[in-house]
């Protein structure tokens, strides 16, 4: 190739809407973020586990679920990253921690945020608590976040 | 390489939207159909292959992981197939060939395609040759067709009259997309003009739908399946992205893959061979290309062999009685809607009053990407 070559870049933005059909049970998971503030897992009727966020099977046994149990606002953190770093794409204003968390009652770990004071003071176990949105909409964010027990406020 | 056949077989009733379900459970009906076919259960199975378009279609990124829980795959491998529109036919191959290997003795396998979700057709421009113009799948396929026409003479209903088939076939499949009846040639030329040649019914739908099927080993197909239905050709074969066919209207993967997949088979005359054939068809002309690539006929006089009939439900080599992609279009799953009811074609199951009266042998076939993926399948109710 001839050094004197101008080598150009195609400028590509692909955008598109997308609709996702949620399913029996994550639907109705959803409405009772939206309509009671209540979060609710199923039980499978092998393993035993209870799965929270609710889905329509177990993911480990591949039985259909229908059994619900009413878990916990609260439960501690299994582990988690505190962002630093800023981006658009992020849910809330740095820093905050993404976190699994298993909820009380449950036996399975919700991915969610937790917005803390004092983030060097998360350790595995951290108590936290879901702290609702006054607009909910039938969606996992209808829980703002979580917040270490005694910082909901 | 050992023998293996098809013991279980599964769909779903194809729609345009299916809100009830989320993909998780769309592919998990399909799958339980096809394991309830087997008599098996997830526990059974030892490995999973499942295929589906480019994430972009509807928007999850890595659906295999998320649906691996779904399908049982739980401690077990599971495998993404991802060759476009022709993605159904090569995870069936690829299911086929998990067990031929010797590697696994059953094999469960899904395709599917949530097109409610999404904007497929121009994310398929997004993302392939026309991605600077936005053509739609019609637009890229829709010269292809015209340069058919200009090369061969051939009369301008020819094309309608293939939506006519398929759609007339579609309502003897219970499992089809489209419900609104037989349409006639005029119906079909009076449907509005999409990307010329392409009318509205002579393009295919936006389907909510999944394939599955059960592949076993050879020793011990026969003990889980009455009528075990044996592959003896399972063929891919890819060209260029860049449409070099469109200056030969018969594309060189297709005619490459049906050549192996005949020698495979031992087949030298596959008009009298097969009995039938489920092929890749998403809009109307494109049929009589696919005649040709896939030797049922002479370059140039694939447009005849509908004119005449023989392609026709009750004619002597009937194609897609199903309803074909025309009918139904889970662009994922299709592919591994030929394959599947190709399959049941030999099995004698296909329900509805679509069967095909003495089906020993059928073929399956499904493209992909600018009619530059094939993949070919040939079924028989006698173990190779």
């Amino acid at each position: 190739m001839a050094d004197n070559t101008e080598l150009v870049q195609r400028q590509v933005e692909i955008e598109f809407p997308y609709q996702s059909a949620t399913g029996a049970a994550v639907s109705r998971f959803l409405t009772a973020l939206r309509d009671d503030k209540r979060i609710w897992g199923l039980k499978c009727p092998r393993c035993q586990r209870v799965v929270v966020p609710a889905q329509d099977y177990c993911d480990v046994c591949a039985e259909d679920m229908s059994e619900w149990v009413e878990v916990g606002q609260e439960g501690e953190i299994v582990t988690w990253t505190v962002v630093r770093n800023e981006n658009t794409l992020y849910p809330h204003k740095t820093p905050f921690a993404y976190a699994l968390i298993r909820l009380d009652g449950a036996d399975t770990s919700l991915l969610h945020t937790v917005v803390a004071r004092d983030y060097a003071a998360i350790k595995g176990g951290s108590r936290v608590r879901a702290v609702w949105k006054d607009e909910r909409t039938g969606h996992i964010r209808d829980i703002g976040h979580f917040a270490p027990v005694g910082e909901e406020a | 390489m050992r023998n293996a056949a098809v013991v279980g077989i599964g769909q779903t009733h194809h729609v345009s939207k299916r809100l009830d379900l989320n993909m998780a459970g769309m592919v998990r009906e399909a799958a339980q159909r096809a394991l309830a076919d087997a008599q098996l259960t997830f526990n059974d199975i030892d490995a999973v292959v499942i295929g589906s378009a480019p994430d972009l279609f509807e928007g999850v990124a890595l659906p295999e992981q998320w649906l691996a829980g779904a399908l049982g795959a739980y401690g077990k491998p599971i495998l993404r197939i991802h060759t476009m529109g022709s993605v159904g036919g090569c995870t069936a191959i690829s299911a086929f060939y998990h067990v031929a290997s010797g590697v696994f003795d059953k094999v469960l396998t899904v395709a599917f395609e949530k097109q409610s979700e999404a904007q497929t057709t121009w994310v398929f421009s997004a993302g392939s040759g026309g991605r600077s113009f936005s053509s739609g799948a019609g637009g890229a396929f829709a010269p292809v067709a015209r340069f058919y026409i200009d090369r061969w003479k051939v009369p301008l209903e020819m094309g309608p009259r293939v939506a006519v088939k398929d759609r007339g076939n579609a309502m003897r499949n219970p499992y089809a997309h489209w419900k609104k009846g037989a349409v006639t040639l005029e119906d079909v030329m009076n449907s509005p003009m999409l990307w010329d040649p392409f009318r509205y019914l002579e393009s295919c739908p936006t389907s909510d739908g999944a394939a599955a099927m059960v592949f076993a080993a050879e020793d011990i197909a026969p003990k889980i399946h009455r009528k075990p239905v044996w592959v003896k050709s399972a063929v891919a074969m890819t060209e260029s992205l860049t449409m070099s066919m469109g200056m030969k209207a018969l594309p060189p993967a297709a005619v490459a893959c049906a050549k192996r997949a005949y020698a495979d088979a031992g087949i030298t005359n596959p008009r009298k061979e097969l009995q039938m054939a489920e092929i890749y068809t998403p809009f109307s002309w494109i049929e009589f290309i696919l005649y040709e690539g896939l030797g049922f006929c002479d370059e140039g006089q694939g447009w005849r062999l509908l004119e005449e009939g023989v392609t026709e439900f009750g004619g002597s080599f009937p194609v897609d009685p199903s309803g074909g992609v025309i009918s139904t279009n889970p662009i994922g799953a299709s592919g591994m809607l030929r394959m599947l009811e190709a399959a049941l074609q030999v099995r004698g199951d296909a329900e509805g009053g679509h069967q095909v009266p003495d089906v020993r042998q059928a073929l399956g076939h499904a493209y992909g990407g600018t009619i530059n993926y094939h993949a070919v399948m040939i079924f028989s109710d006698t173990k190779p």
